[in-house]
């Protein structure tokens, strides 16, 4: 009621200012300067407020607290002459979301601009933990409960952690990005383009992060893990303009730190280290994980367009970049039982550096006014110049001494592509296109599995336009990827040191019938419609079709097929010039099918009835409608929006033969069954009336509803305590209903 | 490079840089450019009559355009005899369509939905302004090998949206005229904040053309995504080459129903290449612990690549 009551009087009180003697809509002066502007503030007043553990979707980008809030603010100074302006911008000032600009320019001269911007993110409203969280994200449990569940017997373990875990407080688990943006644009010398701007990003806030100590079969925590970073983002470019040719030089600095190294957390299993055994495993009191590293990256670019004789133009761009990396390692492990010489670091940091180099050529002429050519050719090298490290052992999650040398692998690259296409237009409104593209990856020849990839693609495009109310674009491609050998053995090279009796002798650690589907041989259609109608100026409807089918032909194992196909339409029509109708539909569908194999050492590798198919099956439908409406001309808007969106998530397995041939513990894992499906839907209703008090002023009543369902097996019911030793920080997302109003003011002036 | 390193290095550079260039501007203009405020040429060039007579019948959109950046410029401080020409700058001589009463079109460009002008010629008269900067690649397109007219996204005549005079109120309502698919994607459960005005379609397109055919900023996929998810750039010591090749190889940045904008749930997603032995060729259970809550990631939260000595497994 109080709400209510401070709502009103906010209101009246903004009614009050607001309404001051209007020039309704005259000019208005401003210490000698043009003024003019428009604000719109009032309240918000919650029906059906979702309570804080249901709201993370709801509000998951925004900040719709209940409570007196600007809309927005727009405040435009101009000189007399007009060639001078200053535009002040704020929106949902105060609160989570807010924004603010300031623009100002001298035409066609320069403009310079700030921007702040604020972007929340929730992730979950019902995240708890046990941690406490001290400096640098270093996470604690207390002694006692390490020291009880250390001593405590496996079978006895779960019961203890579940009581503990009742107790687990709350945390929020939700980041913020704040924006701040610098631009300058300077064009007042004729044939000049110069631009400089600057935007820094500040992330922080909190996100879940897990950790595990003894990989696979060992105990996990979830952790609300810290985010401290920011990224620097510097660019400045500067062009000259000619009749005939124009040039332009730019540089891109990026830089990226963050505050925190590492992640450190109790393992609430162990109060100590346990020594290491024979085997070489321990179990660690902590476990340490690494987190992003700072960075910088550098860019050097330069095009270059040249129009030529024959109506043609031929445009170039160069680029160069380098990034580097070189944050000191973290030891090996956080553990202090496990002691190897091997484990001494190679080196002090990975003194990361990455050259790229772009090379981008594009050349287009109309020879003749039915035809016009066109060709392109690019090249991206990702030169990785790193260095390759060698350690002579490590450590798997803080538990497991591995005495064996791995090397850390690069993975250069170049991709090049090249196209070309005729457009014919022998008619007024038919125009049809044919052309060819050609894409082609070359890999590092040891470390990844296809040094060479070509993807051959011809297509064909129509646009007819028979009559001045109906438009098609139709396009369709048909495209073969090939690849030049498939090296099986380049997952185990890239983490073992090569040995010369590796070949045959070895078990591959990867099946050899997988081929992975960035890698593997592709045959794709790809078919697009679009209609549109428009047989009166106040009416269009458009209609769409898109099929994709990417079929993997040879491929035993791994992605197989992957099909999607969507259909819809958009409607918009205006019976009067007092209403206006939209409504809009789409249904897509996405169909991947894939087939994998369980394996497990030393004699169950290559068991066909071990084999396993999954498909997964997307559905999703969109739908928008939406009335405008002048009830009263000048006086009273209606306005009436609705969206609705539902997604359908099909995830089904099964073996083509049913397993057998291992103990009855392989056969179990071996057979595949089907998930539950996952759905969600979303509802999305507003209604606004406004009403024009003055030509300067009106009133806005708004009436919101929208209601989420979501059904999730994987995060339902997620508690921390889910069985076993694990610490889960329960995020679900969780259904949410909301209604609210709004009543807002708003002036003009 | 350490951080206090990077302060001086930006302390540095941005200053210099915006020093030299309002310096390299300002003394380039010395003497140079004429002053802004150059009054309308009294002479008309044959063949035109000048904006105030084209005023007299089209009013309302006259005023209109006043209002606009570009009829600031143009009728009241051109700096240029082009600009002055003001609103016969872009539609052509009006000396036949004024001498008709208004109903001859004669070398005239209206921009009008019925204009037999070629898309091409029509394009030309912005191009003649705007082929630079962010335009420098328009020709030869995907837009403009689609004979797409400027102002089809445009509206030059009257300011519909808040910046760049777009067609629609909105991007996603200008963008979403032709790309239906994509305006849908964006009511998906795991979206980025296009949907909630945070970010909009030139966040990460220049639809006037670019060096990668998807019209990106970046020189690549994953240099576009780098601009704001910098700590995804590596390099790393232990690096997961998919994610260095391309960000869209798991994730569709438009919209998805599953959780990170991935565009198959995990398990299967990362199953469709993994097959190596036991757990990550498990079909599993639902209610197993390498399915439920994030699924592969819990455990291997570095799947992006790590920095850890002993982190090959994306574990650490």
């Amino acid at each position: 009621m109080r709400l209510v009551i401070k709502c009103m009087l906010s209101s009246l009180l903004l009614t009050g200012v607001l309404l001051l003697p209007s020039p309704a809509m005259a000019e208005v002066e401003f210490l000698g300067l043009k003024a003019s502007g428009e604000g719109e503030a009032g309240g918000r007043i919650f029906v059906d407020r979702p309570p804080k553990a249901d709201r993370a979707k709801f509000e998951e980008y925004r900040d719709l607290s209940p409570g007196v809030f600007l809309e927005r603010l727009r405040l435009r100074f101009e000189s007399q002459d007009e060639s001078y302006s200053l535009v002040l911008g704020a929106m949902d000032a105060g609160r989570e979301d807010q924004r603010f600009s300031l623009y100002g320019s001298k035409l066609g001269w320069v403009t310079f601009g700030f921007e702040w911007d604020q972007i929340p993110h929730v992730f979950s409203g019902t995240a708890r933990s046990p941690y406490l969280q001290g400096p640098r994200d270093v996470f604690g449990v207390p002694d006692s409960l390490q020291t009880t569940l250390q001593g405590a017997s496996a079978a006895a373990q779960p019961g203890i952690l579940q009581s503990f875990l009742v107790t687990a407080p709350g945390v929020d688990l939700q980041t913020r990005w704040d924006t701040a943006r610098l631009l300058l644009n300077f064009t007042a010398i004729p044939d000049w383009d110069l631009r400089a701007e600057y935007a820094q990003t500040m992330k922080t806030g909190d996100r879940a992060m897990g950790m595990v100590f003894g990989s696979p079969g060992g105990n996990l925590v979830e952790l609300p893990g810290s985010i401290d970073q920011t990224v620097h983002d510097f660019r400045v470019t500067a062009g000259l303009v000619r009749e005939w040719w124009q040039l332009q030089l730019g540089y891109n600095l990026s830089i990226f730190e963050n505050d925190l190294d590492a992640l450190i957390a109790d393992n609430p299993l162990r109060v100590t280290d346990a020594p290491l055994g024979p085997t070489g495993t321990s179990a660690p009191a902590h476990g340490r994980v690494s987190l992003a590293p700072d960075n910088t990256a550098q860019t050097v670019s330069l095009t270059g367009g040249l129009n030529l004789p024959w109506r043609s133009r031929l445009t170039g761009t160069f680029a160069y970049g380098w990034r580097s990396q070189d944050q000191a390692f973290l030891p090996h492990t956080i553990n202090s039982a496990i002691v190897n010489p091997g484990l001494t670091l190679p080196a002090d940091d990975l003194d990361g550096d990455v050259r790229t180099l772009l090379a981008n050529l594009r050349f287009t002429s109309r020879p003749f006014r039915t035809i016009t050519l066109g060709a392109r050719y690019r090249f991206y090298d990702f030169d990785d110049q790193t260095s390759t490290l060698v350690f002579p052992a490590h450590v798997v999650t803080d538990t497991t001494l591995i005495t064996e040398a791995v090397a850390s692998s690069r993975f250069p690259y170049t991709k090049q592509n090249a196209g070309a296409d005729v457009a014919w237009r022998p008619l007024t409104p038919l125009s049809t296109k044919v052309g060819f593209e050609w894409e082609q990856w070359n890999r590092d020849n040891d470390h990844r599995e296809a040094p060479l990839t070509n993807d051959y693609t011809p297509k064909i495009a129509l646009d007819y336009t028979p009559v001045d109310w109906l438009f098609l674009r139709a396009s369709y491609a048909y495209s073969w990827r090939r690849i030049s050998g498939y090296n099986t053995f380049a997952h185990l090279a890239h983490t073992v040191l090569e040995e010369e009796t590796l070949q045959g002798e070895v078990p591959q650690s990867q099946s050899t019938l997988l081929r992975k589907y960035d890698e593997a041989d592709r045959d794709r259609n790809r078919a697009d419609l679009l209609l549109q109608f428009a047989p009166f100026d106040t009416l269009t409807f458009t209609p769409s079709l898109s099929f994709r089918d990417d079929n993997y032909t040879d491929s035993p194992l791994g992605l197989q097929d992957d099909t999607s196909w969507a259909v819809g339409f958009d409607v918009a029509w205006s019976p009067t010039d007092r209403i206006s109708l939209v409504a809009s539909y789409m249904r897509e569908e996405f169909d991947a099918r894939m087939r994998s194999q369980f394996r497990q050492p030393p004699g169950q590798l290559d068991n066909p009835t071990f084999e396993w198919v999954a498909k997964n099956r997307d559905s999703v439908n969109t739908a928008g409608a939406g009335v405008d409406a002048a009830l009263i001309p000048k006086k009273l808007d209606f306005r009436l929006a609705w969206t609705f969106s539902t997604a359908r998530g099909k995830m089904t397995a099964f073996n083509p033969v049913t397993p057998s041939g291992g103990t009855s513990a392989q056969n179990t894992s071996a057979t595949a069954m089907n998930f539950p499906t996952i759905t969600d839907r979303l509802n999305q209703l507003e209604a606004s009336l406004k009403y024009h008090i003055t030509t300067a002023s009106y009133v806005r009543f708004r009436y919101i509803f929208e209601k989420y369902d979501i059904t999730d097996f994987r995060t339902d019911d997620i508690q921390p305590f889910m069985g076993g030793t694990d610490i889960w920080l329960g995020a679900q997302i969780r259904d949410y209903t909301a209604q609210f109003f709004t009543i807002t003011l708003g002036y003009r002036f | 490079m350490r951080n206090a390193g990077r302060r001086i290095l930006l302390a540095a550079l941005i200053p210099t840089f915006l020093g030299v260039a309002i310096l390299v501007g300002s003394s380039a203009l010395q003497g140079q450019v004429k002053p802004a405020a150059e009054p309308a040429p009294t002479v008309l060039p044959r063949g035109f009559v000048g904006a105030e007579t084209c005023k007299t019948c089209h009013t309302e959109p006259f005023e209109q355009f006043s209002a606009t950046t570009m009829g600031k410029l143009f009728l009241k401080h051109p700096r240029n005899a082009k600009e002055a020409l003001g609103c016969e700058s872009c539609h052509g001589p009006g000396q036949a369509h004024v001498e008709s009463g208004g109903t001859a079109f004669d070398g005239l460009i209206t921009f009008a939905k019925q204009d037999p002008t070629p898309v091409e010629q029509r394009n030309g008269v912005c191009l003649q302004c705007h082929e630079r900067a962010a335009r420098l690649h328009w020709q030869g397109s995907p837009h403009e090998l689609r004979d797409l007219a400027c102002t089809n996204c445009h509206r030059v005549m009257t300011n519909i949206s808040e910046r760049s005079q777009l067609a629609k109120p909105t991007e996603i309502e200008t963008c979403g005229q032709c790309h239906l698919e994509r305006r849908a994607q964006l009511m998906r459960s795991s979206h980025m904040p296009l949907r909630e005005g945070k970010m909009t379609c030139t966040s990460c397109h220049d639809p006037h053309g670019t060096v990668t055919d998807k019209l990106l900023k970046g020189n690549s996929v994953n240099d576009n995504c780098y601009t704001c998810h910098a700590e995804k750039r590596g390099p790393f010591l232990w690096e997961h080459p998919p994610v260095m090749e391309s960000c869209s190889n798991c994730h569709d940045p438009h919209g998805s129903n599953h959780e990170k904008l991935l565009k198959v749930f995990k398990p299967r997603l990362c199953q469709q290449c993994h097959v190596e032995t036991r757990h990550p060729t498990t079909p599993q259970t639902p209610g197993s612990r390498f399915v439920f809550n994030r699924s592969c990631t819990n455990c291997h939260n570095r799947v992006h690549g790590s920095n850890h000595p002993s982190g090959q497994l994306l574990n650490r």
